[in-house]
């Protein structure tokens, strides 16, 4: 149980251990448990059985008893019945009677009435018998009986007749066919008095009686049952488990009852009617000749000993189960030291010295685990105290390591007393490219340059660090690549503690960049020199403490100073303008006391007292709360500035330009009003006054047409002096603007100079005012001078110069453009007014004309008519003929006295333009012309027409005269058919209207618009030729146009073009 | 009771004397029994109407029943009289046609605005002058019985 040693590992060698323990207790208890618990059982198991068998036994055979007692019993009685029944007087008597009376006699009636009520309360339900007969002894006639189907048979051969006629008498149990069930018949003899057999009393046994006797139950079994077989095995009650009473017809043939009829009795174990084994007990009843069984299920008998094995076998489990639980449960507690010290060993093994068998028995385990835990504790602490040591050793390492490792971009190396390397670094390796492999034991010369190595310059440096202990050069060195690079190289000689030369430590740095940013910094500072110079840009910084203050050289060229004169804050202020210098001192002083930058651009008097533009900037430096240093830039930016000025002062001419034109645009084609406007506005934009003078219409004059001067009085004065001189067109300086076509500037000029220029007779004019600078711009229009534009200086030292001439040239230009413009607007006007004029004139006079001329063209035609009728008969043919012509004519005058008028009225009529449907009127035009469609067969297909906008009657007016002509000048071979469609084109709208009818030579296309022009005689076709005219009137009205093709025999078509929308203006012009 | 019809009386200004002999004969054609007077202005209209200067005889210058009025007349024109008789209460329920030459809507406006009963354009040819002196002399008729005749 303890063999803990050996090779096995200890884990699978206390594990068996631990199993057989436990095992072992658990095997031997259930065995052991089991055997016993098996061997109750079974014996309370068989004896229960035989103590139930005899139980059983014993019931069964005293309810047989009792079913057998109840039976006889029963037929006691049937049998004591039917003999007291039959040796009853009454019955006697009458039977006595019954015999002697002949039959069917109303005395044999009557007695046997009495007989069978008699007989009435011994049978029925619940009463021993069912029926009652009573049979003659002599024939074994039934004579009377309860049941009438009886009389009149014959029972000399029954049994129980023959019997009966004896002695008391029950027969067996027979199954009756004619009643269809077992039956049974007591029988007993009737005696008269004088001891003569009469006859047979027999009465039928109810066997339901019998059947519920043997059925009775006591109720406390669930398989009892019992029955009666006769002494052949026939089924004399129904059995509880068959339910079909067919069955009493049949006999039964289980082993049980062929014992019975045998003639036994007993109880055995045996399979019933059903097959079901059963405790049967059978007895047989001589006396009755029937067999009892009584029986019941074997395993209703058994069934509690079965519920009891059952019992005991659940228990015996039960108990076993806790057995084996209670052992496991047991045998691993006491195992359970030995498990822990198991575990102890096995993370031992793996090396945890801290694990502590916790066992605190005192038995042998316990022992063994204290020793255990002392024997880890041991280990522990030594391994403890040898890590500690290992650790100091790596650390004192890695720092080393690290050190030289660390450093990349340091070359640390170490050469050896020749010089040959023998150590390395990875700054070594990123500096040079020698990886440690190839380079170890090479000489450290391989990275000079090859001169250098020739000279033995390593050998050189080398000799030096040994006697001074070290040698610090900056050279060019070459990579393993070839490419050279400037290092940093320090040599140190090493010795040891004897003096003697060890070898040699190398620390090279890399500076090739360091000297590249510092010559890039030098190309850059003179890069900023030359800038500044040529920008005129100058750096300038003051030391705020000592209140140093250093000037590029550009500064002092700035200032126009010696670049070698040393200047303070205060002079440098100086140089600013008077007006300046506030704006930069605070500056300053901002910079100073806030630290706030400045960027101003400031007027400046250099040293030699030029006046320039400077912009000045700084900046301040701060440190620890305070300014230490301002430092800034400045800059010459005079030019700019003057340019800058330029450009502004371009900027407000042109805007001052566009304000002009923006002006005489506004004025309304009034010239005079464009006159006066630009003279003011001249004046205002140049000064001091202005005055404006036109070409006369003979060219010979220039006559002033407007002027400004801001004094009203002046202007006055002005105007007065210029109407009463006439300037000649060749007087003055006129001549010189009209040759040159340009404007003269006299900057400055004096009343002599004027004088000379001039004709005396003009010298009034100076009196008006002094001129001290003069600006004479010709107008031009379409390539002619029509007028000269004078302005004039009155104040002195304020001189015209070029750019206002030029500028005024513009003005001038432009009022010059707005001026013809106005003219010709003005023309325009008073050529529309006297067109309209005359328009409405000879509307008037058409109007007139035709109305009144019809007055006398009425008369003739009535009184020609009243001739025809009063006198008509007193003329001859000839005469009537005269008359006829006459009226024929002045109907003709009418028509075109009415056609003229109307053509007179497309313009007096007209209305306004209002949207008209085309589509629309040309159906009523359609509609209007009907009877002369349907007179002429016509037929009118009318496309798609659009709705414009234009005078509703007229185009009614158009398209009737355009439908009736068609229908007019139709062919004379064909019916004539006319297409009217339209076609909107943008803006405009063309209609058509063709025809198949007789058409026109194209040739006279001008002539068919005309009023009054035909290309038919009178007697050819009606109208007076006015229709097409009126057409074209509307049609220029409306300002569209109208036109034909045609072809001549075959039809015309007339294309109206009208614009869809109609001009906002005057619509009654014509 | 039969009331006798009495003929209607009719008063023409017409300045023309060609029209009036047309309505003359007009007049006599469609045999109208009327009664048919003329004043060749405005003036005299008025004075006949007015029974004053030569018209002063009511026998001879009867109040007509029915105005046939030129408005185109020379001294004062239909247009004027017609408003003086419209502005005279006593004159003001005579029946007024105006007789135009044109027809221009604005005549025929006009002479609506002025109280005119009707219009007739002057018929061109004679036999529509017949017509027209017929259909006058069918209004006629009404007049007669008229509530101004018994005033």
């Amino acid at each position: 149980m303890t063999d803990l040693a050996g090779d096995q590992p200890v884990e699978t060698q206390v594990m068996k251990l631990h199993l057989n323990i436990t095992g072992k207790l658990a095997f031997i208890l259930v065995v052991f448990g089991a055997a016993l618990l098996v061997g109750l059982g079974a014996l309370a198991y068989t004896g229960s059985r035989a103590g139930l068998q005899v139980a059983a036994t014993a019931e069964l055979l005293s309810t047989a008893f009792e079913k057998q007692s109840a039976l006889e019993r029963w037929f006691t009685e049937a049998q004591i019945d039917i003999a007291a029944q039959a040796a009853s007087p009454v019955v006697v008597e009458q039977a006595v009677i019954l015999l002697s009376a002949a039959p069917g006699s109303p005395e044999a009636l009557a007695v046997h009435e009495r007989l069978i009520d008699e007989f009435q309360p011994i049978i029925g339900p619940e009463k021993a018998f069912t029926d009652l007969l009573f049979i003659e002894a002599e024939t074994g006639e039934v004579l009377a009986a309860t049941d009438p189907g009886e009389e009149g048979k014959f029972k000399e051969n029954l049994s129980y007749f023959i019997q009966g006629k004896r002695e008391l008498y029950v027969s067996e149990m027979y199954y009756s066919v004619t009643l269809g069930r077992p039956a049974m018949t007591a029988a007993a003899p009737v005696i008269a008095e004088d001891g003569r057999l009469l006859g047979v009393l027999a009465g039928r046994l109810d066997l339901d009686v019998m059947n519920t006797i043997i059925n009775r139950r006591t109720g406390l079994r669930q398989t009892d049952d019992a029955f009666l077989t006769n002494a052949i095995g026939l089924l004399v009650t129904q059995p509880r488990f068959i339910s079909d009473p067919g069955i009493l017809q049949q006999t039964l043939k289980t082993e049980a009852v062929m014992r019975c009829i045998g003639g036994n009795s007993g109880v055995i174990s045996a399979d019933d009617y059903r097959g079901v084994t059963a405790l049967i007990s059978y007895r047989w009843l001589p006396e009755r000749q029937v067999c009892l069984i009584v029986k019941i299920d074997q395993a209703e008998a058994f069934a509690s000993s079965q519920s009891f094995g059952r019992t005991v076998t659940w228990i015996s489990g039960l108990a076993l189960v806790i057995a084996i639980a209670l052992t496991i449960v047991l045998a691993r507690i006491y195992t359970r030291p030995i498990r822990v010290l198991q575990t102890g060993v096995k993370r031992l093994g793996q090396g945890e010295l801290d694990y502590c068998v916790a066992v605190k028995s005192n038995d042998e385990i316990g022992h063994q685990a204290a020793a255990f835990n002392e024997m880890v504790t041991s280990l522990e602490k030594q391994r403890t105290e040898r890590k500690q040591a290992e650790e100091e050793l790596r650390d004192s390492e890695e720092h080393l390591r690290f050190l030289v490792e660390g450093v990349r971009d340091y070359a640390i190396f170490m050469l050896d007393t020749a010089g040959r390397i023998v150590s390395w670094n990875p700054g070594a390796e990123r500096i040079t490219g020698y990886r440690a492999a190839e380079i170890i034991g090479q000489h450290f010369s391989y990275f000079f340059l090859a001169d250098d190595v020739k000279r033995g310059k390593p050998e050189q440096e080398l000799a030096i660090a040994m006697q001074e202990g070290h040698y610090q050069e900056e050279g060019w060195q070459v990579r393993k690549d070839g490419s050279q690079f400037m290092a940093d190289v320090v040599t140190t000689a090493l010795f040891d503690e004897t003096g003697e030369l060890r070898g040699f430590s190398n620390l090279t740095r890399d500076i090739t960049e360091r000297k590249q940013a510092e010559q890039a910094l030098r190309h850059s500072h003179d890069l900023l020199d030359l800038t500044g110079q040529l920008s005129r840009v100058g750096g300038w910084e003051l030391d705020v403490e000592t209140q140093t203050l250093i000037w590029t050289e550009e500064v002092y060229r700035i200032h126009e100073v010696d670049p070698t004169t040393q200047l303070n804050v205060a002079e440098a202020i100086n140089f600013y303008a008077p007006e300046a210098r506030p704006a930069i001192t605070a500056a300053i002083q901002a910079g100073i006391d806030s630290g706030t930058p400045w960027d101003l651009e400031l007027p400046l008097i250099t040293a030699q007292g030029q006046r320039i533009w400077v912009r000045a900037q700084g900046a301040a430096e701060r440190q620890g709360g305070r300014t230490v240093r301002l430092y800034g830039a400045m800059q010459d930016v005079t030019e700019r500035k003057r340019a800058d000025e330029e450009l502004r002062k371009n900027a407000e001419r042109a805007a001052m330009l566009a304000e002009f034109s923006q002006n005489l645009a506004e004025v309304t084609g009034d010239s005079q009003a464009t006159l006066d406007l630009v003279a003011r506005r001249v004046t205002e934009l140049i000064g001091d006054t202005t005055i404006i003078h036109l070409v006369s219409k003979d060219g010979l004059y220039l006559d002033p047409v407007a002027n400004y001067h801001p004094d009203p009085a002046s202007l006055e004065h002005i105007r007065e002096l210029y109407a009463s001189v006439r300037h000649g067109v060749n007087e003055g300086f006129a001549p010189r603007i009209f040759q040159t076509q340009q404007a003269l500037l006299l900057p400055s000029i004096t009343m002599e100079q004027i004088r000379a220029t001039i004709e005396p007779r003009l010298w009034p004019l100076l009196d008006l005012h002094s001129v001290h600078s003069l600006i004479i711009a010709p107008l031009c229009s379409q390539g002619r001078i029509t007028g000269l534009l004078s302005v004039m200086r009155t104040q002195p030292d304020n001189p015209y110069t070029p750019e206002d001439r030029d500028f005024l040239q513009d003005l001038v230009d432009r009022a010059a453009l707005a001026l013809s413009n106005a003219r010709l607007f003005s023309d325009l006007q008073a050529y529309a007014a006297k067109l309209e004029q005359s328009n409405r004139d000879l509307q008037e006079f058409a109007y007139v004309a035709s109305h009144d001329l019809q007055e006398p063209l009425r008369k003739v035609q009535a009184f020609s008519d009243r001739l025809a009728q009063k006198y008509g008969d007193a003329l001859d043919e000839t005469g009537r003929d005269y008359l006829k012509r006459m009226h024929d004519a002045s109907q003709r005058m009418q028509t075109l006295l009415s056609d003229l008028l109307e053509f007179s009225r497309v313009a007096s009529r007209a209305q306004s333009f209002t949207t008209v449907d085309l589509h629309a009127v040309v159906l009523d035009v359609i509609s209007d012309l009907e009877t002369r469609l349907v007179k002429t067969g016509g037929q009118v297909e009318v496309g798609e027409l659009p709705t414009i906008e234009a005078d509703p009657t007229q185009m009614y007016q158009l398209l009737q005269n355009l439908v009736g002509n068609a229908l007019k000048f139709r062919h004379e071979e064909r019916a004539p058919m006319i297409y009217v469609s339209g076609k909107t084109n943008g803006a405009e709208c063309r209609i058509i209207v063709k025809d198949n009818g007789i058409g026109f030579d194209p040739q006279y296309l001008d002539r068919i618009f005309k009023p009054f022009q035909r290309l038919h005689n009178r007697q050819e076709y009606e109208g007076s030729g006015i229709g097409l005219a009126i057409c074209r009137r509307i049609v220029e009205r409306h300002s569209g146009s109208i036109t034909a093709t045609s072809t001549p025999r075959e039809g015309s078509t007339f294309i109206v073009t009208l614009p869809i929308h109609q001009s906002k203006g005057d619509s009654s012009h014509v | 009771m039969f009331e006798t019809v009495q003929p209607a009386i009719f008063l023409m200004a017409e300045n023309d004397p060609d029209d009036r002999l047309l309505v003359k004969e007009a007049f006599q054609e469609s045999r109208v029994v009327n009664n048919l007077h003329f004043v060749e202005d405005g003036v005299e209209l008025l004075d006949y109407l007015r029974q004053q200067g030569k018209y002063a005889n009511p026998e001879n210058f009867p109040t007509p029943d029915l105005i046939l009025l030129d408005p185109n007349m020379p001294r004062k024109d239909g247009r004027e009289a017609l408003e003086e008789i419209k502005a005279d209460p006593l004159l003001r329920h005579l029946p007024v046609v105006v007789l135009t030459t044109s027809k221009t809507e604005e005549d025929i406006l006009r002479s609506y605005d002025i109280g005119a009963a009707s219009f007739i354009t002057k018929p061109v040819t004679f036999e529509a002058l017949v017509e027209a002196v017929k259909g006058l002399g069918k209004y006629g008729v009404q007049i007669v019985r008229l509530p101004s005749k018994d005033t």
